[in-house]
């Protein structure tokens, strides 16, 4: 069978093939596509970075925000409780006149 | 003259000294080379190849170091660049599966003005029938008839043994001889 392989066949697939190549790879084009994929890779991992500690300070907030809530709570419920029987009883002048009457009375 | 100087010497002095210089001749040396090989793979886009070719010299800029020499730097760099060259053929086969297939039209070659109808007409079915085979046979009938490399390179380029390259270029060369018929060309000598 390779002696029936026509010559003019592989010429002719050479040229073809020699066609198609018009370009030649630039080096410095090399370096500079790949500062430029370097740089984007370090901006990710920065932007990685970032939002991983954007994730963790938000957990952080929350934990110590719930943890706030619950001091909040009790001393709402005090002071609720203190404005209630207060303003109930006396009154916010009520008790100024009441406390500096028996201060008065002491002296 | 370093158009002279063997690879192994440039490649030494690239990756001890770091010299650029002969870093960009041994490039130049084997650029053609490893763009015939991936338009043989079947890679038209002019685009996908020069961008694979970028990331192909910058990553073999920072490993070359690794080739010991046991077989010729064009067999080393061929190996590396049809192993890029299937990966990319591979995602673009996908690609294409989920898209229309407007991409794999087939590029025909322009017959110059003066150019005998048929030299024209079998140039064309010659470029068809070549399009046709595996992209393996197609790289191997190009290390062997275009390239002229021996049979032990071509294996050591395919990474199969010597007998199946003998074997299978015998058949390529039958495969494409039925393909041309099936093409309309009769003859084998030029009219």
């Amino acid at each position: 069978m390779e002696q029936n392989w026509p010559k003019e066949w592989t010429q002719i697939l050479d040229q073809s093939l020699e066609s198609q190549i018009t370009q030649q790879t630039d080096w410095e084009k090399v370096k500079s596509r790949a500062r430029e994929k370097k740089r984007l890779l370090i901006l990710r991992s920065w932007l990685g970075g970032l939002a991983v500690a954007a994730v963790v300070t938000w957990g952080l907030v929350g934990f110590l925000l719930s943890q706030n809530d619950d001091n909040e709570m009790a001393f709402t419920t005090t002071s609720e409780y203190y404005t209630e029987s207060t303003t109930s009883t006396y009154g916010d002048l009520d008790e100024i006149f009441y406390l500096t009457a028996s201060l008065i009375a002491e002296e | 003259m370093v158009h002279d100087v063997p690879d192994h010497l440039l490649v030494e002095q690239w990756s001890k000294h770091a010299d650029e210089r002969a870093w960009r001749f041994l490039m130049n040396r084997y650029d053609r080379l490893m763009r015939k090989i991936l338009v043989t793979l079947g890679i038209k886009n002019g685009e996908d190849v020069e961008d694979l070719l970028q990331d192909f010299w910058w990553e073999q800029s920072l490993t070359i170091h690794r080739w010991k020499g046991n077989s010729s730097l064009a067999t080393y760099l061929a190996v590396a660049i049809k192993r890029r060259g299937i990966d990319l053929l591979r995602r673009q086969i996908k690609k294409r599966r989920t898209h229309s297939d407007h991409d794999l039209e087939e590029i025909t070659i322009p017959a110059s003005q003066n150019e005998d109808f048929n030299l024209a007409f079998l140039r064309q079915a010659l470029k068809k029938s070549f399009d046709r085979l595996d992209p393996e046979d197609r790289l191997l009938f190009f290390y062997r008839e275009l390239e002229g490399w021996s049979t032990a390179e071509t294996a050591k380029a395919l990474g199969v043994p010597e007998g199946t390259v003998k074997s299978r270029l015998s058949r390529i060369k039958q495969k494409l001889q039925a393909m041309m018929k099936e093409e309309g060309w009769n003859g084998t000598e030029l009219a």
